[in-house]
């Protein structure tokens, strides 16, 4: 009937009508593609191509970053692609987490099987840390000062999943 | 009270696509060139305002990434407008105004290639009434040039006039994306996208980024013997529902301008301002930003570029630049009118130059249907 009234004044009819609330689902993909732009392109090309991690020396205060980006983080100095240098694929884990909840990789959509140990590495030379995931699947292995170095993917397609993992390099950085 | 002025600017081309930049460095390649243009350094900055969308960027709290190249490594207070650069910019004057800080950069950005416009400008509306229904940025936009054209008998010729007019103005901007050499019945019969706009009635979504730097009243005479001040500010916002708005009103606007001019003692808008830029995202809109402004009366916006006074050669040059439908960088438009706006006052717009500016208009939307509103009048006194 137009106009009339829905009511909720009772306690007990506000009750009902709570049970009846709803909810409307959406969903939505949104995809994006994102741009490397120059230094990210050479980060993952190098890392496809040529199984090598990329960084950037500032030539200013002679620190090393990795991935390569235009501005030296420390003294906003700006850096070209001419600046960019391999740098090495062994380092120390400097922090760890091991993932205890599924989590959803946003390169496939699907869900990543977990538990799965993760670090901040600190690659030799380097001057700030690469976040990465850890072979060691003994967990209470994982520990600051453990060696590692990087397995890169048989098959690589220019993500940072080109690198397999960092697996312990054994008799080195031992607890 | 004392003033602001805008004492350096820069801008990136506005492209379809940047691959060859992530968006803090399409960003970092504006701010450089604003502090080149100031003279200025990171370590000059007081503190940063930026301007950028989460969805268009893709991330979550997305200014977090464009820390390093607005030079917040010093450990500067940053704080982002998720909204148009326009706001960012007014923004930037009240916390430059607050004495706290002599020089704010105010930052915008947005690659609109990297993101699905379809998607994203339906993820505005409301998710339980609208959203499912379709409405997006172009379906919302052609109801109100429906209703625009039914309330006051604006033609399909006269939005075209607006498309040929800054498609053509663009071809004097190199930072313009579209410049285009239209007549009217190319524009007239360019695709339908949704009646009754055409493929040429409709700006671009563009990759690009602008920046500029505001400097204290006591700070800009000593940056720069050229300073553009910030006359007067205002902005306004209408409600979010478009059902509940009458669309061939621009009240907000309105409301935004009359702020704006109060603070700039401008009484009679259409003699006093000698050139304006204004966020056309659509070839009507332009006709009913000039209206909003107060260059003419409501309704009047066909009438008034019938008359050829918004022309480059007219008396009240409308988007020297090519305006937003010719480089449309959604949440930094805007700024690029304060860019565009800010080089007429100084006298150095190069080929778009509109001669003896005095006055200009800065206008930036927010919102679909020109929702929100923010008027900025720059001077070449304070
Ligand atoms: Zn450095």
């Amino acid at each position: 009937m137009v106009g009339a009234k829905v009511g909720v004044t009772s306690g007990r009819a506000k009750q009902e009508f709570n049970d009846e609330l709803l909810r409307i689902t959406m969903m939505v993909d949104i995809p994006y593609n994102f741009s490397a732009g120059t230094f990210g392109s050479i980060f993952f090309r190098e890392l496809k191509d040529s199984r090598r991690i990329m960084g950037i020396k500032c030539n200013k205060c002679g620190e090393i970053f990795v991935p390569p980006r235009v501005l030296c983080p420390e003294c906003l100095v700006e850096l070209s692609i001419d600046d960019c240098i391999e740098v090495s694929s062994e380092g120390t884990v400097e922090g760890f987490t091991v993932v205890n909840f599924p989590f959803i990789d946003p390169n496939t959509g699907k869900v990543r099987n977990y538990p799965y140990g993760t670090g901040n590495i600190k690659l030799d030379g380097v001057s700030n840390l690469l976040w990465h995931f850890l072979k060691e699947s003994d967990y209470s292995k994982i520990h600051n000062g453990m060696r590692v170095r990087a397995v890169f993917e048989d098959k690589r397609v220019g993500l940072p999943s080109d690198i397999r993992y960092f697996e312990t390099i054994e008799g080195e950085g031992e607890k | 009270m004392k003033k602001v002025a805008i004492v350096g600017v820069g801008q990136t081309k506005q492209e379809a696509s940047k691959p060859h930049q992530s968006f803090a460095e399409m960003l970092y390649e504006a701010v450089k060139a604003a502090l080149n243009d100031a003279n200025m350094w990171f370590d000059d900055i007081g503190n940063v305002v930026s301007a950028s969308s989460d969805f268009w960027d893709g991330r979550t709290i997305s200014n977090m990434a464009i820390q390093d190249v607005t030079g917040t490594t010093y450990k500067k207070t940053e704080s982002k407008v998720a909204s148009d650069g326009t706001y960012a910019t007014v923004y930037g004057m009240m916390r430059t105004l607050s004495e706290y800080y002599d020089t704010t950069l105010v930052a915008a950005h947005c690659k609109g290639s990297e993101g699905n416009t379809r998607i994203i400008t339906n993820a505005i509306f409301d998710p339980l009434y609208q959203r499912a229904i379709g409405l997006d940025a172009i379906s919302g936009a052609a109801l109100q040039a429906r209703r625009y054209m039914t309330k006051y008998g604006i033609t399909e010729e006269q939005m075209a006039k607006v498309s040929v007019k800054n498609h053509g103005n663009a071809r004097n901007n190199p930072y313009a994306q579209l410049p285009m050499d239209l007549k009217i019945d190319d524009v007239l019969n360019s695709r339908m996208i949704s009646d009754p706009l055409k493929l040429y009635d409709c700006s671009p979504i563009s990759d690009g980024a602008a920046a500029v730097i505001l400097a204290s009243e006591d700070k800009a005479k000593e940056i720069t013997d050229n300073p553009v001040w910030i006359r007067g500010a205002g902005y306004s916002i209408d409600a979010f529902y478009l059902t509940d708005r009458d669309l061939a009103e621009c009240d907000s606007l309105r409301a935004a301008a009359s702020m704006a001019y109060r603070m700039a003692g401008i009484t009679d808008p259409g003699r006093q301002i000698d050139v304006a830029e204004v966020y056309d995202s659509f070839s009507y809109q332009e006709l009913m930003w000039t209206e909003g402004l107060g260059f003419c009366k409501p309704g009047e916006g066909g009438k008034l570029i019938d008359s050829g006074r918004t022309q480059m050669d007219g008396d009240l040059p409308v988007n020297p630049s090519g305006g937003v439908i010719s480089a449309h960088t959604v949440t930094t438009a805007g700024l690029v009118r304060v860019v565009e706006a800010a080089l007429q006052v100084r006298g150095e717009a190069d080929k778009r130059q509109v001669p003896d500016v005095n006055t200009a208009v800065a206008h930036g939307t927010s919102g679909y249907c020109g929702q929100g509103n923010c008027v900025i009048v720059l001077g070449r006194e304070k």
